[in-house]
C-alpha cells in the first residue's frame, strides 16, 4: 500500500477529504450521530432540510418499514432558516467537515429568500436545492417535476448566493435528463440524487393508508437500482458533478455509484441499519484502492461507462 | 449511548401459548449506562442482509450492571422479532443504546400506581427494581417496609433488593390478553408491589382493563402513577387519572428508524407539538400528551 492513495475528491468548487456524505433528512444537524462517531472522518454533512418559517412536519405515522426499504413521510418538520443559523450553524462550522445546507421552499420567492439570508452565512460548502420532496402539498415535489420550475427555482437560488448550487432532483419523473439538463442550464453546479420515491402504503385491517400525510417517500436498498440508473443517465448527458445517493448501505454500494458517474456519494437511510456505516465505507473505499493500486478515487467516477476497459476476472473482488 | 455487541446468554419462550419471549444479553457497556425506561435499538437481520431493513426498539426489563447484563421481554409481532425469537445462546446481537428519556426518579412520591399493558410490562418494572434496590447513600437503619405480599421481605428476596425507605407504596394494575401473558409475576412480588391482575378473557385476576381494574380502587390515597403499553389503555389511563387529579408518566411506544432522534420519524402529538418518541420520550409527563 502506498502513502498517495487518496479519497479526496472534488464537487464543482467544493474539496471534499473523501467522498463519503450523509444525506439530508437522516443526520439531523449532526447533534445525535456526534455522539456516535467524530463527523469530521466524512467528506461532509448534507443538513436536514431548511425551510423560510418553522415547520411543524406531517401527523404521525410517518414511517412504514417495507422489504428492504423505508417509507417516511417527515413532512420537512425544522425549525426554519433563522433559527438554523442562530442555534445550529455556529457548531456546524466546527464539526471539521464541508456543511452542505438543503433548502426548500413553498413559492419560488421562499428559494430566493432563503439563497439570500444564507449566503451572508460563513463557512457553508453549498446549498442543496430541494426540489424534489414527496411528502408536502404545497411546493416540494411539484417543482422538481417540470423542467420550466426546476430551472425557474435554481434560477432564483443562483441569483441570491454565490454559494455552490447543488440541486436534488426527484425520481418522480419520466426523463431525468430532461430534469438535469434545465436546472444545470439555469445555474447548477452540481447534482444530488436520488430524492426519495413516491409511494405510499395500507393498512388491510384498518382499511386506511398507514402515514398520517397518506404519500410517503421510499428509501433505503430498495430504491438502489433506481438510483443508479439515474446516476447513470445523466452522467452520460449532463457534464457537472454528481451526488449520488439512494440505498447505500456498505462501500461496494459507493462504488457501484462513483462507477456509475457519482464525484461523491451520501449515506441516509444506511445510518439506520448502522450508524457508523458511513465510517465503514470510508475504511472499504480506502482498502479498495490499495488492492487495485489506484492512486486516487477520482480515477473511478464513471468507469462502468469505460467499455474498452474492462476488468478481467482475477482482478476483481 | 453506542453500538454494542451483545451476547446471547439465554433466550426462552415465556409460558404456554405466549409469543412472549425472555431475552439475556452480556452487553456490559449498557447494561452500565441503562436507567429505568429506557430502550436499545436491537438489529434483527442477518450479517449482510438487508431486510428487515430498521433495527427494533425494545425496552430494557432488567440491567444488572455489577454482571455486565440486560434482560428484554419481546413479543413476537412481524418478521424482525420472529427473526430475533430464534437466537441461540452464543449468539450475537448489534444493539445501540441505552437509548431515550427513560422515568424520572421517584423519590419524592409515596404512594405509586403502575399501569402495566402487555409488553408495557418491562418498563414499569425496570423502575420498580431500580426504586427499591439498596442505595447505600440513602439506606440507613430505617425498617424495611413489606409490600402488600409477605414475598416483598427484603432478605427473602430473589433478587437481594430491600426497599430503600419506609414509605414506598407500589400498587401495579397489570393487563394482558390472557393469563399465561401475565409474566414474571414472582418478580413483581419479590419486589413488594401489591399486583392486580387483568385479562381480557378473564382467566385471572380482573375480566377487562386495567382501569376497569384499578377503578375501585381510585381515587385512593394514591400521589403518583406510570403508565406503560398500548396506546388506547395509555388514553383511558391518562384520562381517568386526569379525572383523579393525579399527575404521572406514560412510556410510549413507537415505530423508529435512527432510534436517537435526527430523523423525526417516531414523533407523537404533545402540548408542545410533535415530540421524538426516541429521545424527548420514550417517557413524558402524562399531562403533555396528545392523543388524538
Amino acid at each position: 500500500m502506498t502513502a498517495a492513495l487518496s479519497l479526496e475528491t472534488k464537487v464543482g468548487r467544493v474539496t471534499l477529504k473523501n467522498p463519503v456524505l450523509v444525506a439530508s433528512g437522516t443526520f439531523g444537524f449532526a447533534r445525535e450521530y456526534e455522539k456516535l462517531f467524530p463527523v469530521s472522518a466524512l467528506g461532509g454533512v448534507m443538513v436536514t432540510g431548511v425551510t423560510l418559517e418553522p415547520r411543524a412536519g406531517n401527523p404521525p405515522p410517518r414511517l412504514v418499514e417495507t422489504p428492504a426499504g423505508l417509507l417516511n413521510s417527515i413532512g420537512l418538520q425544522n425549525p426554519g432558516v433563522h433559527w438554523f443559523i442562530k442555534e445550529e450553524l455556529p457548531r456546524l462550522r466546527d464539526l471539521g467537515t464541508e456543511i452542505i445546507v438543503n433548502i426548500s421552499g413553498f413559492s419560488l420567492e421562499e428559494y430566493g429568500r432563503l439563497a439570500e439570508i444564507l449566503d451572508r452565512e460563513p463557512g457553508l460548502a453549498a446549498l442543496e436545492v430541494n426540489i424534489s420532496c414527496p411528502n408536502v402539498k404545497k411546493g416540494g415535489m411539484t417543482f422538481g417535476v417540470h423542467p420550466e420550475s426546476a430551472a425557474a427555482v435554481t434560477r432564483l437560488v443562483r441569483q441570491g448566493t454565490s454559494l455552490p448550487v447543488w440541486v436534488k432532483l426527484s425520481p418522480n419523473v419520466t426523463d431525468i435528463v430532461e430534469i438535469a439538463q434545465a436546472v444545470v442550464d439555469a445555474g447548477a453546479d452540481a447534482l444530488s440524487l436520488i430524492n426519495t420515491l413516491s409511494g405510499i402504503a395500507i393498512d388491510p385491517d384498518k382499511r386506511r393508508p398507514v402515514l398520517g400525510n397518506v404519500f410517503g417517500g421510499l428509501s433505503g436498498p430498495a430504491v438502489k437500482p433506481v438510483a443508479l440508473r439515474m446516476i447513470w443517465q445523466v452522467y452520460q448527458e449532463v457534464p457537472v458533478p454528481l451526488v449520488g445517493m439512494g440505498g447505500i448501505t456498505n462501500y461496494r454500494d459507493a462504488l457501484e455509484f462513483i462507477m456509475a458517474g457519482a464525484t461523491a456519494v451520501a449515506v441516509g437511510t444506511g445510518l439506520f441499519l448502522d450508524p457508523l456505516s458511513p465510517l465503514k465505507i470510508i475504511e472499504g473505499l480506502q482498502g479498495f484502492l490499495a488492492k487495485h493500486q489506484e492512486e486516487t478515487i477520482t480515477n473511478l467516477i464513471g468507469a462502468a461507462h469505460n467499455r474498452e476497459e474492462s476488468i478481467d476476472e482475477e482482478k476483481r473482488e | 449511548m453506542q453500538p454494542e455487541t451483545a451476547g446471547v446468554i439465554s433466550l426462552s419462550p415465556l409460558g404456554r401459548a405466549t409469543d412472549l419471549y425472555h431475552l439475556v444479553l452480556a452487553a456490559p457497556q449498557i447494561a452500565k449506562e441503562t436507567g429505568p425506561g429506557q430502550f436499545v435499538m436491537v438489529r434483527c437481520t442477518d450479517e449482510q442482509a438487508l431486510d428487515p431493513l430498521l433495527l427494533r426498539p425494545l425496552n430494557v426489563f432488567r440491567f444488572h450492571p455489577a454482571e455486565g447484563r440486560i434482560e428484554i421481554i419481546f413479543r413476537v409481532v412481524g418478521r424482525g422479532t420472529a427473526w430475533l425469537a430464534e437466537r441461540r445462546p452464543g449468539d450475537y446481537l448489534s444493539l445501540l443504546g441505552p437509548l431515550g428519556r427513560g422515568f424520572s426518579s421517584l423519590e419524592k412520591y409515596r404512594r405509586i400506581l403502575l399501569f402495566a399493558g402487555g409488553t408495557g410490562m418491562p418498563a414499569l418494572f425496570s423502575l420498580v427494581e431500580q426504586e427499591t434496590k439498596t442505595d447505600s447513600s440513602l439506606s440507613s437503619s430505617v425498617g424495611k417496609s413489606i409490600m402488600g405480599s409477605s414475598a416483598g421481605e427484603s432478605t427473602g428476596s430473589p433478587m437481594g433488593n430491600t426497599m430503600d425507605g419506609p414509605n414506598r407504596e407500589f400498587t401495579l394494575f397489570y393487563g394482558a390478553r390472557t393469563k399465561d401473558e401475565l409474566v414474571f409475576l414472582d418478580l413483581w412480588q419479590a419486589a413488594g408491589v401489591t399486583v392486580h391482575p387483568a385479562t381480557d378473557d378473564g382467566s385471572a385476576g380482573f375480566h377487562g382493563t386495567v382501569t376497569g381494574a384499578a377503578a375501585r380502587f381510585l381515587p385512593g390515597e394514591f400521589d403518583f402513577y406510570c403508565a406503560c403499553g398500548p396506546r388506547p389503555m395509555l388514553r383511558t389511563v391518562q384520562e381517568m387519572m386526569a379525572k383523579y387529579g393525579i399527575p404521572g408518566e406514560l412510556c410510549l411506544e413507537e415505530a423508529m428508524a435512527c432510534g436517537i432522534g435526527a430523523c423525526l420519524g417516531c414523533v407523537c402529538e404533545t402540548v408542545h407539538g410533535y415530540r421524538r418518541v426516541c429521545s424527548d420520550g420514550p417517557v413524558f409527563p402524562a399531562e403533555e400528551v396528545k392523543f388524538s
